[in-house]
């Protein structure tokens, strides 16, 4: 652990506060701990206690009942100046009213360490610059605080928090005003202090993205209790993220950052139930969408073969949609691929993406023409050309002109087969009923394309 | 605005406060002196001078005092000297205390009388006068010193009915002082029904003024009024953090709750200082405030001796004026700070309006 | 900032030195004033007895206050309107110095002040105490609410006498007074011998009275304000053989309302006359068209007066002045009418 060259180790203990406005209990029971070092995000809905967290530990609401401790001293014991001179509080408000300077206000954060008529020295000056010169606002210096816009204002703020040199850390909602490139800055100057200087810092973060990118632990809040904490990728599940929000998110871990990013995606009403079923064959990420598309549409969606690294593995996961999966990087064994066709045969449609093929999943291609024989509708969407994603040496090729020839609906796009499905409903529902007095075995070899479904079934029909 | 640019301004601007309380001082000392020159007895400046001149310890013996008649020093030394000193004392006090209310309440209109002094007093006077009762006390006579009394006990009940265990939110206190004063002036309107032949005195009274003012009044006044600003100037640092609210002074280090007592007590003190021996006097502690604001900015620790020395300046003559103008009769004062300050008030308003921020 | 702490610090030190100072150096002063007064008290003493001339010139005045002189002052400064009368009519006109804007008989004090020939101490209620110093007076004579002028004065070492008095009595005893510090004695007496003859006068004649007319006397009209029983002109009604409607009211002078007046419907009303609070501001038509007024007796009989308020409301020899005056307006069966009398 590389030391920094003398700062003492802070340790921040918070322990069964309870804290109420009024009669009104709005933390119950908090209790959690950060050491040197260490990044704490502060997250949770509206109303659930993140600023008043801030505010106990601040000094600015005493608990009822709990202690909080700054390097084991009970901080509510202390005098303010001693706190003031460890911890720094960057506020969610920072309207001013009076006409200070920028650096008027900055250097008041040098204020706990100048005794009462002590005036600011050359050294509390050179540090109010480097404070702002590493927010991006010295050239803000001699500008009065009330004409900064909210942005350069809250800047200000953070760098009055630099230059009181505290050991902890307290934001509130940091970035709430700031452009884009302003809050990346703020954060890697964040990270920066924590890293070098071994600042705690506490921070309330409404934008998970940020607090997975930069947090190393995080607290989730609800209701004014700790739902979970801990680690950032602890903390930050999509279980958690549904518990706490009621929204559903994707939570995955991004290869560039190398961090978690969450997606959060809205969960339409539950559609009217269309007692449909479509099974996907597909991959790498070809069927994602689809699945979606199709679940929202209310149809049961099933999927297979798909191995477990797979995006569309994921997907299905999340969607709770059932697969047939397999280990990636090897053949589908024969047992997956009788499940497959389980399921292949209780659907009402099934659907081959394009997904490039290879010979570790070629085998789907077999449910596909054993779905075909069972005349089940299939379709082979097209968007790509098969030449491009074939990495069987023309085999997977082969197989689809064979699909193609038992009857096989090859559809251009993903819309296309939408607008099929869509348009064919109520066929595709009398198919279903009808296939069971059809002995499985192949359709009739006629060579058509779209349309061809609804002829087969009329021709028979209609007979 | 360049690097270096900044921080050469900050530090050639400490010097730059410097200056400008030399330069204060350096105005109203000699204000002091020339007020002294006005007044119905046509006493001409060299005499004047003469008899200041006299009362330095060693250098004294060496003035030629010789055609300087006894009744010309009464008046300079006995009438218009503690007068004038008297004027300076009350102008620096509710300048200052106006600056401190301001600061704690963080609202444009507050004033020294907002919590409830300026009604106290007028009470205390007002039964003083009506009861007739005659004692003295350090020599002070009963309207002065009940004036004070009665004062300090009505900031104390505003006091105790705004706190909330040992927190006293600001909001709270301004309601308290309203309501008590609203209900101490009822008091005051049923002393002067009940007053019969006394009402002008209490009315007179309230208008404030500086007519019968000794020796006496200044030396009782006089430490009072210089430790409380001295004491109020202890904490112009906590002010400034202050003025960017309670919750983020107490983050900077200031112990909030027991500054703001303090600063409360010492601003009560001075001001019923004041008002003890000089009644009423409107406008001062309100707009010498700000006046001084927007010359020169809102820092404390330059604010507060600046407002001192304009307050006392300001006062010093304005009497000058409400003793000679209608001479011998002598107008209340407040009439003079009222006529005088107001428009020049309106005036830097207008023309600093964009950039002056409460 | 380390300088503004000790130029504060020296200010501070420097102030309290200076307090000290001051007024161990004053003290001084008034103590050596104050041990020449008992020394002349001792004088005094000493002498009395011994020649005729200086009698014992020992004075109280209504306040209590106890003054001993040497000798007859001769630079007088009045504080009061009162005042002003009373010595001029004792004949010690002469060594009047000073007197107040207000005074204005028996001469027109205003143009001998704007000649030169008087000087103005300023109002009566905030006289000024430069002025008086300036003119060097022996004596000062001060009225009711002058206390802190008075003590003020006391205090430098002046020599004041405040006459404020209750009743008939206690003016005649003051003309007295004042003739005796002014060496006027004989012609203080022989006032006072003219006075009591022409109170006498009134008040014999009005015990013959068959009635008691009930007088209202407004002394300002918005708000409506008039005299209750410790109020000089409750007296003079009460000699002149009327009777104040207001007479239970203690307060000598307090607000009332038109309700209070319509109800104790008075037989005559009075109104001062004269610049100041008794200004009349207009005619009577202006008070018969006072809602709900024309019921009262007053009105109805046309009994509207005016009085100069100059002799009624100050404690001096015209007093007696307004008592005939009111006698007239209230028994004008017992009395002449006279034409100073008022009656639109």
């Amino acid at each position: 652990m590389p030391s920094n060259g003398g700062r003492d180790m802070a340790i921040l203990n918070v322990d069964g506060v309870d804290c109420y406005y009024g009669a009104v209990k709005v933390l119950e029971n908090v209790r959690f701990s950060v050491k040197e070092r260490d990044f704490v995000g502060v997250l949770g809905p509206n109303g659930s206690g993140k600023t008043t967290l801030l505010r106990s530990i601040s000094r600015a609401l005493k608990p009822h009942r709990g202690v909080i401790l700054l390097n084991d001293l009970d901080i509510y014991t202390l005098r303010s100046v001693e706190v003031a001179r460890q911890m720094a509080v960057v506020p969610q408000e920072t309207t001013i009213g009076f006409n200070f300077t920028a650096l008027d206000i900055v250097l008041m954060g040098r204020n706990p360490h100048l005794s009462r008529f002590q005036a600011e020295s050359e050294k509390d000056l050179a540090i109010a610059r480097s404070a702002m010169e590493r927010t991006s606002t010295w050239h803000l210096a001699e500008r009065p605080v009330n004409e900064l816009s909210g942005g350069e204002r809250q800047r200000i703020i953070i760098a009055r928090a630099l230059a009181q040199e505290p050991k902890v850390l307290l934001l509130d909602e940091p970035t709430v005003h700031l452009d884009i490139n302003n809050q990346l800055e703020i954060m890697d100057l964040l990270r920066e202090l924590q890293s070098r200087e071994g600042l705690i810092i506490l921070a309330v973060l409404h934008d998970f993205n940020l607090a997975a990118r930069y947090c190393d632990s995080a607290i989730l809040l609800k209701d004014g209790k700790i739902v979970s904490a801990g680690s950032v990728d602890a903390v930050l599940t999509s279980e958690n993220i549904k518990n706490v929000f009621q929204v559903e998110a994707i939570v995955k871990r991004h290869p560039l950052t190398n961090s978690l990013y969450i997606i959060p995606i809205s969960t339409p009403k539950p559609p009217l139930s269309r007692n449909l079923s479509v099974h996907l064959i597909c991959g790498a990420g070809t069927g994602t969408t689809l699945m979606k598309i199709l679940v929202d549409e209310g149809y049961n969606v099933t999927a297979g073969v798909l191995n477990v690294l797979d995006t569309d593995y994921e997907t299905a996961q999340l969607l709770k949609i059932p697969v047939a999966s397999d280990a990636p990087f090897s053949p589908i064994t024969e047992e997956t691929h009788r499940a497959n066709l389980e399921m292949v045969s209780r659907a009402s449609a099934v659907v081959v993406t394009a997904v490039p093929f290879a010979h570790g999943n070629l085998r789907n291609l077999e449910a596909a023409t054993e779905a075909l024989k069972r005349g089940i509708p299939t379709f082979v969407i097209e968007d790509i050309p098969v030449e491009r994603r074939d990495y069987t040496r023309g085999e997977a090729k082969k197989r689809l002109m064979e699909l193609k020839g038992k009857g096989a609906t090859f559809v251009r796009n993903q819309h296309a087969l939408l607008a099929i499905l869509n348009v064919s409903e109520d066929k595709l529902k009398m198919a279903r009923a009808l296939r069971t007095e059809i002995p499985g075995h192949l359709r009739p070899e006629t060579n058509s394309h779209e349309g061809g479904v609804a002829n087969d079934i009329e021709s028979h029909v209609g007979g | 605005m360049s690097a270096a640019g900044a921080e050469t301004t900050y530090f050639r601007r400490a010097s730059r406060w410097k200056l400008t309380i030399i330069v204060l001082t350096a105005v109203l000392i000699p204000t002091i002196i020339l007020s002294l020159n006005i007044g119905f007895a046509q006493i001409p400046f060299s005499t004047v001078l003469k008899i200041l001149a006299k009362q330095i310890p060693f250098l004294g013996g060496l003035v030629d005092s010789s055609n300087v008649s006894g009744v010309e020093e009464t008046i300079i030394l006995q009438i218009r000297m503690p007068r004038i000193l008297a004027d300076a004392l009350v102008g620096a006090a509710l300048a200052s205390a106006g600056v401190v209310y301001q600061g704690i309440f963080k609202n444009p209109m507050a004033d020294p009388y907002v919590l409830g002094v300026s009604a106290g007093a007028a009470v205390g006077a007002a039964l003083a006068i009506v009861l007739g009762i005659g004692f003295t006390l350090f020599g002070l006579s009963t309207v002065p010193i009940l004036a004070f009394a009665v004062s300090l006990i009505a900031v104390f009940v505003v006091y105790n009915i705004a706190r909330v265990g040992s927190r006293v939110p600001v909001t709270t206190l301004l309601l308290s002082g309203l309501a008590v004063s609203i209900f101490l002036s009822a008091i005051v309107a049923v002393l002067q029904v009940i007053s019969g032949g006394k009402l002008h005195a209490i009315v007179f009274w309230l208008m404030g003024s500086f007519s019968y003012v000794e020796w006496k009044d200044v030396w009782a006044t006089l430490p009072l009024i210089c430790l409380g600003t001295a004491a109020i100037y202890f904490y112009a640092r906590d002010l400034n953090a202050l003025a960017l609210g309670e919750e983020t002074a107490q983050q900077l280090g200031v112990e909030v709750e027991k500054v703001k007592k303090l600063l409360l007590i010492f601003g009560s003190l001075v001001t019923a200082a004041a008002v003890s021996i000089s009644g009423l006097i409107a406008f001062i502690g309100l707009i010498i405030p700000h006046l001084t604001r927007i010359l020169i900015g809102p820092d404390h620790r330059i604010l507060l001796p600046t407002s001192i020395i304009v307050g006392a300046t300001f006062l010093v003559i304005c009497d000058a004026i409400a003793r000679v103008i209608v001479s011998p009769v002598e107008l209340p004062v407040g009439i003079i700070t009222a006529f005088s300050g107001g428009p020049f008030f309106i005036y830097l308003l207008y023309k600093k309006k964009e950039h002056y921020a409460f | 900032m380390k300088h503004i702490a000790y130029i504060a610090t020296i200010i501070a030190i420097f102030s309290v030195i200076s307090t000290v100072y001051t007024y161990t150096y004053y003290q001084g002063e008034t103590a050596g004033m104050r041990s020449t007064i008992s020394d002349l008290e001792n004088q005094i003493a000493s002498l009395r007895g011994e020649l005729y001339k200086y009698r014992n010139l020992t004075l109280v005045d209504d306040g209590g206050y106890v003054l001993s002189l040497t000798s007859y002052p001769s630079r007088i400064i009045s504080l009061a309107p009162s005042n002003t009368e009373i010595l001029f009519a004792v004949g010690a006109g002469g060594k009047v110095v000073g007197v107040t804007q207000r005074c204005n008989y028996p001469y027109n004090f205003s143009a001998w002040i704007e000649a030169g020939n008087m000087t103005s101490v300023g109002d009566y209620w905030t006289p000024s105490i430069e002025v008086i110093v300036t003119l060097n007076p022996d004596l000062v004579l001060a009225a009711f609410d002058q206390d802190e002028a008075v003590n003020t004065l006391r205090g430098m070492g002046y020599k004041v006498l405040v006459l404020s008095p209750n009743n008939m009595d206690g003016i005649l005893k003051n003309i007295l007074l004042v003739g005796s510090v002014t060496d006027r004695n004989i012609e203080a007496a022989l006032l006072i011998n003219s006075l009591s003859h022409r109170i006498d006068a009134v008040v014999s004649k009005v015990a013959n009275a068959t009635s008691r007319p009930r007088v209202y006397y407004e002394v300002w009209y918005d708000p409506l304000w008039s005299v209750g029983s410790e109020g000089w002109e409750n007296t003079l009604i009460e000699k002149a053989g009327g009777t104040n409607i207001f007479a239970d009211q203690s307060i000598n002078y307090f607000e009332t309302s038109s309700e209070a007046i319509i109800e104790r419907n008075p037989d005559i009303i009075i109104f001062p006359l004269g610049p100041g609070m008794g200004a009349f501001w207009g005619s009577f038509d202006q008070v018969r068209a006072r809602p709900g007024w024309s019921t009262i007796g007053a009105l109805q009989n046309n009994s509207l007066y005016t009085i100069d308020e100059d002799i009624i409301a100050r404690p001096g020899p015209r007093i007696v002045d307004a008592l005939e005056t009111l006698a007239q307006i209230i028994h004008p069966e017992l009395f002449q009418q006279n034409s100073t009398i008022g009656g639109r």
